[in-house]
C-alpha cells in the first residue's frame, strides 16, 4: 500500500514537472548523473578528466558526470560492445566509426553547433550527430640530436633519397634509425608511415580520393598507393627499423625511442605535448616532416567529435556537458586541448601557450598544405565501419614481408564486402 | 642392481630440472613484483633486495583501478555464479536420476548438450536479445549468464554422482514422513559433498578467470578484465605489470595452496567425467 | 512413494533454455542475415555468409593457425606430460612437491599468464635481458614480433600452461595400472620400454584418449592468449578462429558473417565430441 502511495506521488510530480517545462526544477532535487566514456594515455590522465569533470560539477549543480574507461586496443569495439549489451555511455569520446549508423546519437541541437567552424560538422544522410570538439595534428619524424651528430647528419631530411640517406648513415655509424611498434597495437603499426607519408602521396595524386574510392572510381591497387607502400617496405627490409619493433606496443615503442634505443621514431603530435610537459627542450631533440617519395607536401589533421547516445535519458544535460567543455568555459576547454597538444574548431578559436616542442612541431606545417586523413574522414565520405582496423592489421602483414600489391587486393575485397553489408 | 640406481638418479634429475623450467616464469614473476622496473631489466633473476613495496602500492593506489570493486565483482559472480548454478543443477540432477522416465531422459541429453557449445557463439545472440528485453549488461545478468554456461557440467556430474548412491537413506526418510525438497536437502545434499565440492573447484574457478565473457557481456570489471584495461598505459613498466597479475591471481593462489588435493583432483576429475 | 516434484526442474531449465539454448538457435538464425548488429532491420541472404566463408582467405588463415597451434600443443602436452607422469610416478616421495608445482600454471588466468610471458618474450623482456646479461646477445631474438615466432611463443606458453594438467591426468591413468603386471614382466626380464610399451601404454589407452581430446577442445577454443599477447598479429598470423569471430562481430559489424563462423566451430567440436563419446563407449563395452 505504501509503495503504490509513494509511486502515484512521484509519478504525479513527474508529470507536473514534465507538463510545467520545468524540468530544471525536479532536477535539482534530484542529480543528473551521466555516464561519460573517456580513455586513458600518457597525456590524459585520470587527473585531467577529474579536473574537468570538477569544474562543470561545480558550475552545473544538479549534474553529475561518472566517468567509464575504455579498453585500450580499440576504442569503436569498446563503444560497440557496450552499445551491443544496452549500456551505451550517455558521452562519448571517438564516436566517429558508430556515427555511420543512423539511430546511434542524438541529433546536435542547432543553435550548439553554430558555435563551431563549418567545416569541422560532419553530416551523415543529412544529419548532424555529432559535436567537434577538436582537430589533431598527426605525425611527424622525432629525432635524437645527439645521434645525428654522432652520425655525422648535418641537415634534416628534406627529400626521400635525402631520408633515406640519413637512415643509412645512422646506421653505418652503429645506430637504430628507425623505432615501430605493433602487436597488440595494431594501429600503432601504420601510424608513422601510412599517416604521415602514404596518405600525402595518395592526396597529391586524388584529391577527392575518398569519394573516388567509394564510388569504385578506383582502387587500393592502384600505382600510386603500391608505390608508397613499397617505398615504405624498403626501408623495413634495410633493417632501418628496430629488431623488435614488432614486439612493441605503442607505449613500450615510445619509451624506447625516448631511453634513445632508436634515432628516429615517426610518433604524433600527442608527444610533443608530453615532452614539453616532461622539460625536453630544443637542444636534444629535433622534428621534421617526413618527405614522402612522390615529392608531395602535405598534412593531415584529424578531426575529433563527441557524441550524444541516442539512449541517454538526459540529453538536454548531456549536450550541456559538451558545450561546456568543448568551448562554452574557454579555460577548461584550452586545457583538454593543451592536454594532448590539439587545436580548438569554435569559431572563436581558443588558444593556449605551446612549449617549444610542440610550437616546433605546429610551426613545420606552416608551408604546408592541409589534406584529408584517409581514414579518418567523416560524414559521407567516410570508410566503412571497420575498414581501418582492417587496414592497420594489414599494413603489419607489410611490415613483416607481405607483398603490398597482394595486401592492397585484399583491402578492395574487404571494402566491398563491407560496402555491400553496409546497404 | 647399481645400474638402476644410476638411471634412476638421471631420471630425478630430468624431473627437477623439467619443475625448475615450469616453476621459473612464476619465480620471475613473484621476485620482480618488488623490485624498481629499472633493476628488473637489469637483473630480472635477482632476489630483490632490498625489497620495495612501490608496485604493490602504485597498484593498489592507482585512482583509475578500484581494486576492491573489481575483488568485489570477481567474488559476486565466483560466489553467486557458483552456489546458483550447482543449487537449480543439482535439483534437476536429482530429478533426473531417480524418475526414470522419457522426460528424464530426454532432459538428461538436452542438458549434456551444453557441453559441446563452444561459448563464443553464444555472445552475439545474448547481447542482441537482453538489448530488446531492456537488460543490461550488468552484474546480475552477467552472472545468470555464467549459471547458463555451467549448467550442462553440473547436471551431468551430480547426474552421475546420485545415480551412483543407494535410495535407502531417501526410502527411510520418506517413511518418516519428509517432502520432496526436505530430502533433497537433508539427505542427498549431504550425500554428494565430494562432488560438489569438485564442481565448485571447477566452475568457481572458470568463473574467476573467464576474460571474454565479461568483457562481451557489458564490459564488468572483474579483476581479470580489470587488469587487462589496467595495464594497457603501463606496458613497459613491468614492475607494474607484475604487480597486477600478482593481484589478479593472489586469491586463487593462496586457495591452490591450501587445498591443493582438492583442487587437483577436483579438475582433474571434472575433466575425466565431462 | 511420493514423486519428485517436476518443478525440480523448472529453474536449471529455464535458466538454460532462456540464456543458452535459445541464444544458440538465435546464432544459427543470425548466420544466414547481413546484420550489422547496430541497424534496426537486415535481410535474410540465405547462404550467402557460408559461400563467403570458402573464399574468406582470412578466415581460412585462422583454421591454420587453429589447427597449428592444435596440433603441435596437443602433441607435446600428451607426450611430455606422460613422459613426466611416468617419472613422478616413480619419485614417490618428491611426487606431491613436484606435482603442485606442476600444476599451479594451471590455476592461473589465461590473461595474467599471458601477462608474465609477455613480460618474459617481449624484445626488451626478462629473457632477451638474461641473455644479454650472459654475453649471448647473438641468440637475442624477436619472439613475438614476427610471423613464426609469434606463432610458436604461444604454443609454448599454452604448454607451459597445460602440461601440468594432462600430467595429473596421466599420473591418475597409471595408479589404475595394477603393479602385479610390471612384476611379471620383470621375472621375464623385460626392459624399461618393453614394460612401457606393453603393459603401461595398453592399459592407459582410455586415460590418452580423454586427454588428447581435452586439450584438442580448449585449443580450438584459444582466445584470451592471442587477445593479450599480440592482438592476432603480427598482422593475422596468431589470428585463431575465436579471435576472427569476435573480430568479425564487435569490430567490423559482421555480425551475421561471425555467427555463420561460430556456426562452423560449433559443427566441428560437435564432430568431436561424438568421436570422443564414441570411443568412451567403446571402451565401456569391452
Amino acid at each position: 500500500m505504501k509503495k503504490r502511495l509513494l509511486s502515484t506521488i512521484l509519478g504525479t510530480a513527474m508529470l507536473a514537472s514534465a507538463f510545467s517545462g520545468s524540468s530544471m526544477v525536479a532536477h535539482a532535487e534530484e542529480p543528473v548523473t551521466l555516464t561519460w566514456a573517456v580513455f586513458e594515455t600518457d597525456n590524459y590522465t585520470a587527473e585531467v578528466w577529474q579536473t574537468i569533470i570538477d569544474a562543470f560539477e561545480a558550475d552545473n549543480p544538479g549534474i553529475k558526470i561518472e566517468k567509464v574507461l575504455m579498453t585500450g586496443d580499440s576504442r569503436p569495439a569498446f563503444l560497440k560492445s557496450m552499445n551491443a549489451a544496452g549500456n551505451m555511455p550517455d558521452i562519448n569520446i571517438d564516436p566517429v566509426d558508430l556515427a555511420a549508423t543512423d539511430g546511434i546519437y542524438a541529433e546536435v541541437p542547432e543553435e550548439l553547433l553554430e558555435k563551431y567552424e563549418e567545416a569541422s560538422i560532419a553530416t551523415y544522410n543529412g544529419k548532424h550527430t555529432l559535436v567537434p570538439a577538436y582537430k589533431a595534428l598527426r605525425n611527424q619524424c622525432y629525432y635524437h640530436k645527439d645521434q645525428f651528430a654522432e652520425a655525422g647528419i648535418e641537415a634534416e631530411p628534406t627529400t626521400w633519397e635525402e631520408f633515406v640517406d640519413v637512415c643509412q648513415k645512422l646506421q653505418d655509424a652503429g645506430k637504430v634509425p628507425l623505432m615501430g611498434a605493433g602487436a597488440s597495437d595494431i594501429w600503432a603499426t601504420s601510424f608513422g608511415y601510412w599517416t604521415g607519408v602514404a596518405n600525402s602521396d595518395i592526396m597529391k595524386a586524388y584529391p577527392d580520393f575518398n569519394a573516388q574510392i567509394l564510388a569504385g572510381e578506383l582502387k587500393w591497387t592502384d600505382p600510386v598507393i603500391v608505390d608508397s607502400l613499397n617505398h615504405w617496405q624498403d626501408l623495413i627490409n634495410a633493417g632501418y627499423y628496430h629488431p623488435g619493433s614488432m614486439s612493441f606496443s605503442y607505449t613500450q615503442a615510445s619509451e624506447e625511442f625516448k631511453n634513445g634505443s632508436s634515432a628516429m621514431f615517426m610518433d604524433g603530435a600527442w608527444s610533443a605535448a608530453g615532452y614539453d610537459a616532461a622539460g625536453v627542450t630544443e637542444d636534444d631533440l629535433g622534428i621534421f616532416i617526413v618527405p614522402a617519395s612522390s615529392g608531395a607536401k602535405s598534412y593531415c589533421t584529424m578531426p575529433q567529435y563527441w557524441g550524444v547516445a541516442e539512449s541517454c535519458e538526459h540529453k538536454e544535460e548531456a549536450f550541456k556537458f559538451c558545450e561546456y567543455v568543448l568551448g562554452g568555459n574557454p579555460e577548461i576547454y584550452a586545457y583538454y586541448l593543451k592536454a594532448d597538444g590539439t587545436y580548438s574548431v569554435t569559431k572563436d578559436p581558443v588558444t593556449y601557450e605551446m612549449g617549444p616542442i610542440q610550437s616546433k612541431f605546429y610551426h613545420n606545417y606552416d608551408d604546408v598544405e592541409l589534406v584529408t586523413e584517409i581514414m579518418k574522414a567523416v560524414g559521407d565520405t567516410a570508410m566503412p565501419s571497420g575498414f581501418e582496423d582492417f587496414t592497420c592489421k594489414s599494413l603489419q602483414n607489410v611490415f613483416t614481408g607481405a607483398d603490398v600489391e597482394a595486401e592492397l587486393a585484399t583491402w578492395d575485397a574487404e571494402m566491398e564486402r563491407l560496402l555491400s553489408s553496409a546497404e | 642392481m647399481k645400474k638402476v640406481k644410476a638411471d634412476d638418479i638421471i631420471l630425478k634429475v630430468i624431473l627437477l630440472l623439467l619443475a625448475a623450467v615450469v616453476a621459473l616464469p612464476l619465480y620471475i614473476t613473484v621476485v620482480n613484483i618488488f623490485k624498481p622496473t629499472a633493476q628488473i631489466s637489469a637483473y630480472p633473476m635477482a632476489l630483490p633486495i632490498p625489497p620495495t613495496l612501490d608496485n604493490i602500492v602504485k597498484v593498489l593506489t592507482d585512482p583509475n583501478v578500484n581494486v576492491w570493486k573489481m575483488y568485489l565483482n570477481s567474488i559476486l559472480i565466483t560466489v553467486f555464479g557458483s552456489a546458483i548454478c550447482m543449487f537449480i543443477s543439482s535439483l534437476a540432477a536429482y530429478y533426473i536420476a531417480r524418475e526414470e522416465n522419457r522426460l528424464s531422459g530426454f532432459l538428461y541429453i538436452y542438458f549434456l548438450f551444453g557441453l559441446m557449445v563452444p561459448y563464443v557463439i553464444v555472445y552475439v545472440p545474448l547481447v542482441t536479445m537482453f538489448n530488446k528485453l531492456g537488460l543490461t549488461g550488468n552484474l546480475p545478468t552477467l552472472i545468470m549468464v555464467f549459471v547458463s554456461g555451467s549448467i550442462s557440467f553440473s547436471v551431468f556430474m551430480y547426474h552421475g554422482f546420485i545415480k551412483g548412491i543407494s535410495r535407502e537413506l531417501e526410502e527411510a526418510a520418506i517413511i518418516d514422513g519428509a517432502g520432496a525438497f526436505a530430502i533433497y536437502y537433508k539427505v542427498v545434499m549431504p550425500l554428494v559433498k565430494p562432488c560438489t565440492t569438485t564442481i565448485a573447484i571447477f566452475i568457481g574457478l572458470s568463473m574467476w578467470n573467464d576474460f571474454l565473457t565479461p568483457l562481451l557481456i557489458g564490459q564488468v570489471k572483474t579483476i581479470t578484465v580489470g587488469i587487462y584495461t589496467a595495464i594497457g598505459p603501463f606496458a613497459s613498466d613491468w614492475g607494474t605489470v607484475f604487480a597486477y597479475v600478482m593481484l589478479a591471481s593472489f586469491p586463487i593462489i593462496v586457495a591452490y595452496l591450501l587445498a591443493q588435493k582438492q583442487f587437483i583432483s577436483g579438475l582433474t576429475a571434472g575433466a575425466l567425467k565431462g | 512413494m511420493r514423486k519428485r516434484s517436476k518443478l525440480f526442474l523448472v529453474p536449471a531449465f529455464a535458466v538454460y533454455t532462456f540464456l543458452l539454448i535459445i541464444p544458440i538457435i538465435g546464432a544459427f538464425y543470425l548466420s544466414f542475415t547481413n546484420w550489422n548488429g547496430i541497424a534496426p532491420t537486415y535481410k535474410l541472404i540465405g547462404l550467402d555468409n557460408y559461400l563467403y566463408m570458402i573464399k574468406d582467405a582470412r578466415f581460412h588463415n585462422a583454421i591454420g593457425v587453429t589447427a597449428k597451434l592444435t596440433i603441435t600443443i596437443c602433441l607435446t602436452v600428451n607426450i611430455l606430460g606422460l613422459f613426466i607422469a611416468c617419472l613422478l610416478n616413480k619419485a614417490r616421495k618428491m611426487t606431491n612437491a613436484l606435482r603442485s608445482i606442476f600444476f599451479m600454471p594451471y590455476v592461473i588466468s589465461t590473461v595474467a599468464i599471458s601477462f608474465i610471458w609477455l613480460s618474459i618474450l617481449s624484445y626488451t623482456g626478462v629473457l632477451n635481458s638474461i641473455l644479454n646479461s650472459l654475453g649471448l646477445g647473438s641468440l637475442v631474438r624477436n619472439y613475438i614480433g614476427n610471423t613464426a615466432g609469434s606463432i610458436r611463443s604461444i604454443a609454448i606458453i599454452e604448454i607451459w600452461r597445460t602440461l601440468g594438467f594432462h600430467m595429473v591426468l596421466y599420473l591418475a591413468s597409471l595408479q589404475t595400472v595394477p603393479e602385479e603386471l610390471y612384476e611379471a614382466a620383470i621375472v621375464d626380464g623385460a626392459t624399461r620400454f618393453q614394460k612401457f610399451r606393453y603393459i603401461t601404454l595398453p592399459m592407459i589407452v582410455p586415460g590418452i584418449t580423454i586427454s588428447v581430446i581435452m586439450s584438442v577442445m580448449t585449443e580450438m577454443k584459444q582466445y584470451d592468449m592471442v587477445k593479450v599477447i599480440t592482438n592476432g598479429g603480427p598482422g593475422y598470423s596468431t589470428e585463431t578462429i575465436t579471435y576472427n569471430i569476435v573480430t568479425q562481430a564487435f569490430g567490423n559489424n559482421m555480425l551475421g558473417y561471425s555467427s555463420a563462423i561460430a556456426v562452423f566451430l560449433f559443427a566441428v567440436i560437435a564432430v568431436i565430441t561424438v568421436i570422443q563419446l564414441k570411443l568412451l563407449s567403446g571402451k565401456g563395452a569391452q
